[in-house]
């Protein structure tokens, strides 16, 4: 009898009832006894209090339109998506065009050069490019600085010995160091790579000050760094046609792999970490699975007493 | 009607039966018995074997992911363009 009841309702029988909870939460209001005129008057209230809410939130961000620099456009950078490394040959490109252009302002001084060994560099290649800077070291047994060709454990030198010669030298503004300049702004290649590509004329009324250039992805849109990347600005060593373009892609990311050198470890460890967590993730279903399968498969029915 | 004699894997709660299925053995044969017997049976065997299965493991997982990135970013990488740069 009990096992022909249990065909008919299923299981029904056994599912808790979302109805009687619902009745029974209900029971809880101690808006139940208000009168009727009270809970009316609540309710408009609070539909016009929402409604004005609406209504401001819909006026303020109507006029969002405030500011005037732009924001960059996302680019198909090549180092886009989750397995995608560097592309060294654009690496080493840029920091062609960092030796080349941006170096006489910027320092890149959290760069040593032996970090290019492998990246961009051969270790013969570096020992030589590090050998035609001088390097001030010392003090020697006389208690002396002296300056000596470079080595590879150096860092890369900065263009001035300190900010307020770098202010000095470009009317006040600071060159920022740009090791980690990609990370340090928002959108950080995009960003840079629309800032070095965006300079225009200044709007009508725009006043731009002595040394000011007009460059709407720059906050307040007057920057105290003249364009410095037009087409030809260098020839590639390996051929590769210097539009401005290809140089500022190459540039950002150069500096993208300056603020971020673990990038390409990160990317080959991404694949790991899915395939060991996949691994695990199979063992864990397959043990909740084995384990419960006792529970699951075992059947509760009612025997009245004869 | 379910009968009130209760079979070895049935539960009395009062008039609540519960019925466990019975316990199912699969029976090991060819390869996995003799793995049992041969690695899991002693512990310095076991130990072994584990430590022998996460280097082999190991090994083949990497191989296998780093031939997947390798092979995704084909021509991007130092290794793929340093020919280019490194003198005899
Ligand atoms: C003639 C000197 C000079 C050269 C060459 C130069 N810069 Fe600058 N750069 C500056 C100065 C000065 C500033 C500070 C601007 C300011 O704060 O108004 C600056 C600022 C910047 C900033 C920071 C903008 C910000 O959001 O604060 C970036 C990024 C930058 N430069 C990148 C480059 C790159 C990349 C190159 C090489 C392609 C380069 N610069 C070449 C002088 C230079």
């Amino acid at each position: 009898m009990a096992a022909s009841l249990g065909r008919v309702c299923g299981s029904g029988l056994l599912k808790a009832s979302n109805g009687a909870l619902f009745n029974q939460v209900s029971t809880f209001s101690t808006a139940r006894d208000w009168a009727k005129g009270r809970k009316t008057l609540l309710a408009c209230l609070g539909v016009a209090t929402g409604g004005a809410g609406a209504l401001v939130y819909a006026l303020e961000s109507s006029v969002k339109a405030e500011g005037v620099e732009l924001h960059a456009p996302n680019y198909a950078w090549d180092f886009y998506g989750h397995l995608s490394s560097f592309d060294h040959a654009s690496l080493r490109r840029g920091w062609e065009v960092y030796k080349n252009v941006c170096s006489s302002c910027h320092s890149l001084k959290y760069v040593a050069f032996r970090e290019l060994i492998g990246v961009t560099h051969t270790e013969a290649e570096v020992k030589e490019m590090a050998a035609e800077y001088e390097i001030k070291d010392g003090p020697n047994d006389q208690g002396e600085y002296y300056m000596r060709p470079g080595k590879p454990s150096d860092y890369v030198p900065s263009p001035y010995p300190n900010e307020e010669a770098a202010r000095a030298a470009n009317n006040g503004a600071y060159p920022p160091d740009l090791t980690y300049i990609v990370n340090a702004r928002h959108n950080g290649e995009n960003y840079i790579f629309s800032l070095l590509t965006g300079y225009c004329d200044p709007p009508a009324g725009v006043v731009l000050m002595d040394g000011q250039y007009y460059n709407p992805y720059f906050p307040g849109g007057a920057i105290g760094m003249a364009q410095v990347i037009y087409d030809e600005v260098l020839d590639f060593e390996d051929g590769t046609p210097a539009t401005a373009s290809q140089v500022a892609k190459d540039v950002v990311s150069f500096l993208t792999w300056a603020s971020n050198p673990e990038f390409d470890t990160r990317k080959r460890w991404f694949i790991k970490a899915v395939g060991i967590f996949t691994l695990l993730l199979t063992v864990t279903y397959y043990m909740k699975r084995h384990r419960w399968s006792t529970i699951k498969s075992r059947k509760i029915v009612f025997a009245p007493k004869k | 009607m379910l009968a009130c004699e209760l079979n070895p894997w049935q539960i009395s709660l009062g008039s609540l039966v519960v019925c466990s299925a019975p316990e199912i053995y699969i029976k090991m044969a060819g390869i996995a018995s003799t793995v049992y017997n041969v690695i899991c049976r002693r512990s310095s065997t076991f130990a072994l074997a584990i430590i022998a299965g996460t280097f082999v493991f190991e090994r083949t997982f990497d191989t296998i992911s780093n031939q997947i990135f390798d092979s995704y970013n084909k021509g991007k990488q130092w290794k793929d363009i340093k020919h280019k740069y490194e003198k005899e």
